[in-house]
């Protein structure tokens, strides 16, 4: 039995030892949404997504904006366990942008965010590539109304 | 060292869904033709790992440039010869996917049989 009995020299051993975990005081739990949260603004900076989540996901996404509470992680399913995180990613890519650079971008994007954000090693972040957007789609189905 | 962004130890992988292929497959065919990605259709079968690529266009979407060409001899080369290089050559930059063959395929002649009365 591991017995954590703290008395007052370890604590000050602590500060000389560089083992942050030695005496650790309290425990820190981070939640699935906040490290999915994480993800999903990190993926706001990365060129050629377009948009995150399924077809069912988007709907539910404009209405949720529409009610000006955005959901960050839409689109992104997280496990953690053991300070260890694994991420499944759902995007919407641009047309023309090389598909595998959007997943590869997204992908150093999240893990770099979670690591330094949350502190967690990531061991993988899977990228699915639902659909990809073309940027005169919205004016091909107004001419196509128009006729 | 050369500027790649590639990772050197990937940690995961990336899945290209089906409607996402065909879409972009589509883009980049239309953008090949001359023709809006709406008038493509596109069919996607795999051999062996590989993509083979079917690609479907109406020859009166074709701007006049690319087809129509009344010439008789056989000598003018294929309209959608040019093309399917170009979708071979784009689609392989874009998806990383090993293309076995593209195949277009103009549709939409108007064929009229005689003697149909009604």
């Amino acid at each position: 039995m591991t017995s954590i009995t703290t008395t007052g020299s370890p604590i000050a051993d602590s500060h000389n030892a560089d083992l942050p975990g030695a005496t650790p005081r309290g425990t820190t739990v981070i939640s699935d949404v906040v490290v999915a949260k994480i993800a999903g603004l990190a993926l706001r900076d990365v060129a050629g997504v377009h948009a995150v989540g399924g077809g069912a996901a988007r709907a539910l996404g404009a209405i949720r904006e529409a009610l000006s509470s955005t959901d960050h992680t839409q689109g992104i399913s997280v496990q953690v366990s053991d300070a260890k995180v694994s991420v499944a990613l759902t995007i919407v890519a641009e047309y023309p942008v090389p598909l595998q650079q959007v997943a590869d971008d997204a992908r150093a994007a999240i893990i770099a965010a979670i690591e330094t954000l949350a502190g967690l090693e990531v061991t993988e972040v899977n990228v699915s590539i639902n659909d990809v957007h073309l940027p005169d789609e919205a004016d091909e189905a107004g001419e196509a109304d128009a006729r | 060292m050369t500027g790649s962004t590639a990772p050197l130890d990937p940690r995961g992988h990336t899945r290209i869904t089906d409607r996402a292929m065909t879409r972009l497959v589509a883009a980049v065919s239309a953008e090949a033709l001359g023709v809006r990605p709406g008038q493509v259709s596109v069919d996607m079968a795999e051999a062996g790992g590989r993509l083979d690529l079917t690609v479907r266009v109406p020859s009166r979407a074709l701007p006049v440039e690319h087809g129509h060409t009344d010439a008789p001899d056989d000598t003018v080369p294929d309209p959608t010869e040019r093309a399917q290089h170009d979708i071979r050559g784009t689609v392989t930059a874009l998806t990383g996917a090993e293309i076995a063959g593209v195949t277009v395929r103009l549709t939409g002649s108007r064929i009229r049989l005689p003697g149909r009365s009604d």
